[in-house]
């Protein structure tokens, strides 16, 4: 009804709150900055600054592509051995008392405090960050795949049995689809434990962006580090919406995800 | 300050008792994403205190809607409401509700449900919940959690918890609807035994047709897609009523009567369709 | 009740396509699932498979372990398990106990104002995606005390999950309540008080506990950047001189502090919830 800048406008309108509010962040940071209330902390303009001239170099670059394939990599992994894992516990009580408690002995590990282990056990460093960020993705999207399992509406199973449906179709057509919110949960979660993970073993064996700010830290490079942490942060970001987009994506027939 | 209804204050329309509604003219209109959907037409009505009407229409009719607008959930895109010649502005404890779903809070005991309006306004009586509760036929409930309960029994303590509160008017959204075919008749019974004992005025909605008749003083039949108001019955069945009277003739006529505009006016909806 | 009682073992048809496992008790096979953890544990050491004869057997480990519990130095010439358990559970401990402290009533009020809600969010909205972890540095900077900068990471780590989970609990409330206390004479605060409060302590208490797991990974992380005592202080120093038997005593009391600490947050939680029990 209304002309396309009419629209656009009140959209502007709509989103004030958030440039006001962000702006009311950096504020803060400058003037926590600016009179030293916190030690050498670097302002936004250095920080800024830092991230246009990291930018451009091939550090920067190698350490990103690093990074990501440190996450996307066990991220996968956990993701195709966590879902049918889940499937199966979820399914059959006989399997879940057979594999689940030796999961849930290693669970409430933190998975950083793995990696002195992953070091020595695994052949590659790149291996045992892999494997950390491997162990942060791979227990919520477990027990969230568990969790929509066992929360099926027998019905469904039930109504598709009684329509000529074989196990196979139980699950496609069934059991998968009625889980898919949960496991789309644990992936977010997974996700985002992922990065947490990441940062934490980068910077411990040395390696990625991890690696990147340690050493801004270590050679006193104090905007490099606020640099460094605001890249981390949006790559992260990054990689969650994306989860997101996709779970939105296969689930538009779902209320819950859509709203 | 609102202890004391019964005390007449003014005079509105023909009796001195308070709980009189009406409806000017009332149109809402809902404008999600630009579509213009009418869930209410130009309701004129006019609700005498004491008195028993229910709404009776298909889903989708807008009687929810309307009782929205009479418990001031919701505001008129046009029109009024007016309880006791004062214009609705917002729900008010003289109007109490009785909700479709149950909607006892769940994480409050039985007791603590029941007292819950008195307590917000700071006028709790120790026992009274207990005297409702056995009124109600669920004593010794006090101290159990609503999902304790069976559907009939959560009912009956939503009634008390109403009940409780001692309003002009008693708005119930087919509070009966989810009840098993022998538990809602028992529960009519009883309610019409409520409303006979201290007649407050009572706008039920329905989409069942012989309840709807049962219970009411007057019906009052929606059409749906603008809902609009179809019919307005006079139900001329002597009281105190019981479940018999659901087999006499002058019952069985006005069912007729009603089922007969209802299936008119489904037929015109599909026709136009 | 859950689809694996209905009609998940039929389907499966386990007991059909397996006919060698016997029908036992089930705490048979729970009892099977941890000899075989520790069996298979035990072979990779016998057999070396990849690193693992750098690493002690079960049965080493468990010796150990009771020394450790008796007070013996984590490390030769260290301190004991619990100088070193006291640090760490003080850290986690300060930062888990502020972050509740700030990211509760915060997340009440960004989830009941609308003012809170389009002016504060967006801010925690835009630092939320940084990992706790990548605050070390800055902590370190910032905090002149090594404990102000690790609890500091700790807080960043548990705070947001607990002010998600309040807001989304606060706003997830069924309107019809919110009518009923209305309808009922209530007034806004008496919305808060019998409403929005108790409606969002699930939430709440499922916030804690993501927030606790992320609190231990964040302390863990902290202490072997950064840290003098503490357990992953420890582990980390054991890695480096090549005490692999402590490295995996570390690993356990981590794995035994961090279920502690959630199935305890998990039961005042049930506590605090006595109505959610009634309902499935």
């Amino acid at each position: 009804m209304s002309a396309v800048s009419g629209f656009n406008r009140l959209s502007v309108l709509e989103h004030a709150n958030v440039v006001v509010s962000i702006l009311g962040l950096v504020f803060v940071w400058w003037l926590l900055a600016v009179n030293g209330a916190i030690n050498s902390l670097p302002g936004p303009l250095p920080a800024v600054n830092a991230m246009v001239s990291m930018l451009p170099t091939g550090e920067f670059h190698s350490s990103v592509i690093a990074s990501l394939r440190h996450v996307f990599v066990p991220y996968l992994a956990a993701t195709a051995l966590a879902v049918p894992l889940g499937v199966a516990i979820g399914l059959s009580l006989t399997f879940r008392d057979l594999v689940f408690p030796s999961l849930e002995m290693l669970r409430p590990v933190p998975p950083i405090a793995w990696i002195p282990i992953a070091i020595l056990v695994l052949p590659t460093t790149l291996a045992s960050i892999m494997f950390i960020t491997f162990m942060g993705a791979f227990f919520p999207i477990l027990l969230n795949t568990i969790r929509g399992v066992e929360r099926v509406e027998p019905d469904y199973v039930k109504a598709v049995q009684c329509l000529g449906g074989t196990r196979r179709d139980v699950l496609r057509q069934a059991i998968l689809p009625a889980a898919l919110p949960s496991i789309h949960t644990g992936l977010v979660i997974g996700m985002g434990l992922a990065w947490v993970n990441l940062v934490a073993a980068e910077m411990i064996a040395d390696a990625g962006l991890g690696r990147l700010i340690w050493v801004a830290y270590t050679t006193g490079n104090y905007a490099n580090i606020v640099a460094g942490v605001i890249f981390v942060g949006l790559l992260g970001y990054a990689s969650s919406t994306l989860v997101r987009w996709i779970g939105q994506r296969r689930m538009s027939w779902n209320v819950e995800t859509a709203s | 300050m609102t202890g004391q209804q019964h005390e007449t204050t003014e005079e509105t329309g023909s009796t001195a008792q308070q709980g009189s509604v009406l409806l000017d003219e009332v149109t809402k209109v809902y404008d999600p994403d630009g579509e213009h959907v009418v869930a209410v037409d130009d309701v004129d009505l006019r609700i005498d205190a004491g008195e028993f009407i229910t709404v009776l229409g298909p889903s989708g009719c807008g009687k929810s809607t309307l009782m929205n607008c009479i418990a001031g959930f919701l505001e008129p895109t046009s029109g009024h409401v007016y309880v006791d010649g004062d214009r609705v502005e917002g729900p008010s404890e003289r109007r109490g509700v009785v909700f479709q779903a149950n909607r006892l809070l769940p994480w409050k005991t039985i007791e603590e449900n029941v007292n819950l309006g008195p307590k917000m306004r700071g006028e709790l009586v120790e026992g009274r919940a207990s005297e409702l509760l056995a009124e109600m036929g669920i004593e010794g409930t006090e101290d159990q959690y609503p999902t304790e309960l069976s559907g009939g029994m959560q009912q009956r303590a939503e009634i008390a918890r109403l009940l409780a509160n001692d309003p002009d008017i008693m708005l119930m959204d087919e509070p009966f609807s989810a009840l098993d075919a022998l538990t809602k008749e028992i529960m009519q019974e009883m309610l019409l035994e409520i409303w006979e004992k201290d007649n407050r005025t009572v706008v039920f909605i329905t989409h069942d047709v012989s309840e709807a008749i049962f219970l009411a003083d007057r019906v009052v039949v929606m059409s749906a897609a603008p809902g609009e108001v179809k019919a307005d019955i006079e139900v001329d069945i002597p009281r105190p009523r019981n479940l018999d009277v659901t087999t006499t003739d002058r019952f069985k006529e006005l069912e007729r009567e009603v089922l007969e505009l209802i299936h008119s006016e489904a037929r015109e909806a599909m026709g136009g369709a | 009740m859950s689809i694996s009682d209905s009609v998940g073992e039929k389907w499966l048809g386990v007991s059909q396509q397996l006919p060698s496992l016997p029908a036992l008790p089930r705490p048979v096979y729970k009892g099977a699932s941890i000899l075989l953890f520790l069996g298979a544990w035990w072979l990779f050491v016998a057999i070396e498979f990849l690193g693992f004869r750098l690493i002690p057997t079960p049965v080493e480990t468990i010796r150990a372990l009771v020394e450790s519990i008796q007070g013996a130095p984590l490390t030769s010439g260290g301190q004991s398990l619990y100088t070193h358990s006291y640090y760490t559970i003080m850290r986690v401990g300060l930062g888990i106990g502020l972050g509740i402290c700030t990211a509760i009533p915060l997340g009440l009020l960004i989830g009941w104002s609308n003012v809170f809600d389009r002016y504060l969010l967006p801010a925690f909205e835009v630092l939320r995606p940084i990992p706790p972890v990548a605050w070390v540095p800055i902590a370190l900077i910032g905090f002149t005390s090594e404990l102000m900068s690790i609890v500091w990471v700790v807080f960043v780590g548990v705070f947001f999950p607990i002010l998600i989970n309040t807001i989304d609990g606060v706003k997830d409330i069924e309107t019809d309540y919110v009518r009923a206390i209305y309808s009922l004479g209530g007034s806004r605060i008496d919305l808060f008080r019998h409403v929005i409060v108790p409606s969002a302590i699930s939430s709440m208490v499922t916030g804690t506990v993501i927030g606790i797991g992320i609190g231990w990974i964040a302390v863990v992380a902290a202490e072997m950047i950064s840290g003098n005592y503490g357990v992953g202080y420890a582990t980390y120093q054991a890695y480096r001189v090549m005490d692999t038997q402590t490295v995996v005593i570390g690993i356990i009391i981590l794995g035994a502090y961090g279920a502690l600490s959630s199935a305890f947050v998990s039961l005042l939680g049930r506590r605090l919830t006595p109505w959610e029990r009634l309902e499935s």
